[in-house]
């Protein structure tokens, strides 16, 4: 992931500037309604996650780049049920799904509140980055 | 109803956090998939070259946005001079 922001830092002019949004390793976690249901079961992407931001702190230890703004942000995905959420986590989520444990207490929340209504919410991590010259 | 990404918009607004405008800079987008991110800045920056290896997704950018250099490849299949960009994104792709 590094060898990526080396790259980028050759492609863009001096004191050009890197954009970075990535999720960062916390588990994103499902909703019905307002409740909360539980973690996804992330697979591989908590590990690949972390290595984004470990590629970034490199990066800026190296001289490639100083950091200045970072901070975190709410990405909330809403489907009308947790099937439709399933099928979107499938198309667009290498590895994570929602789990048996998470899905299960969804479904009974969704019982409990009598809605289907459910979202994903992810924590994701924005960083500007400038080149240093 | 459809599926909704990010419809209280946080994500429009740290992008306009991290660069309140595009205005002539070119862009080079790294994992654009279909475009969620790049239509947001595409009226304002000078150029885009948008990558993403998901051949189904770029085509469904390039449909939308026929102004963008859109090109199914990968970070490393990708051949760009030195120092021709303002502005490389990772959009959920580092």
């Amino acid at each position: 992931m590094v060898d990526a922001l080396r790259t980028a830092r050759e492609w863009i002019v001096p004191s050009g500037t890197v954009i970075d949004l990535h999720p960062t390793s916390a588990p994103a976690t499902v909703h019905v309604g307002q409740r909360l249901a539980g973690p996804i079961d992330p697979g591989g992407a908590t590990a690949r996650h972390q290595g984004a931001t470990e590629a970034i702190m490199s990066a800026v230890r190296e001289r490639l780049f100083t950091v200045e703004d970072i901070f975190e942000f709410e990405f909330s995905t809403h489907a009308d049920s947790l099937e439709e959420l399933d099928e979107y986590m499938i198309e667009n989520f290498r590895e994570s799904r929602i789990g048996q444990v998470t899905l299960a207490r969804a479904r009974e929340l969704a019982g409990e509140l009598g809605t289907s209504k459910v979202s994903l919410c992810e924590r994701v991590a924005a960083a500007r980055l400038r080149a240093s010259r | 109803m459809a599926l909704r990404e990010d419809p209280e918009q946080n994500e429009d607004r740290a992008l306009a956090r991290l660069i309140p405008s595009f205005t002539g800079f070119r862009v080079l987008e790294i994992g654009a998939g279909d475009g969620r991110i790049t239509r947001k800045y595409a009226t304002q920056a000078a150029s885009i070259v948008a990558i993403d290896p998901k051949v189904e997704e770029i085509d469904l950018l390039r449909a939308e946005l026929p102004g963008v250099d859109a090109r199914p490849i990968g970070i490393h299949d990708l051949q760009m001079p030195a120092r021709s960009v303002d502005v490389v994104m990772f959009s959920w792709s580092l």
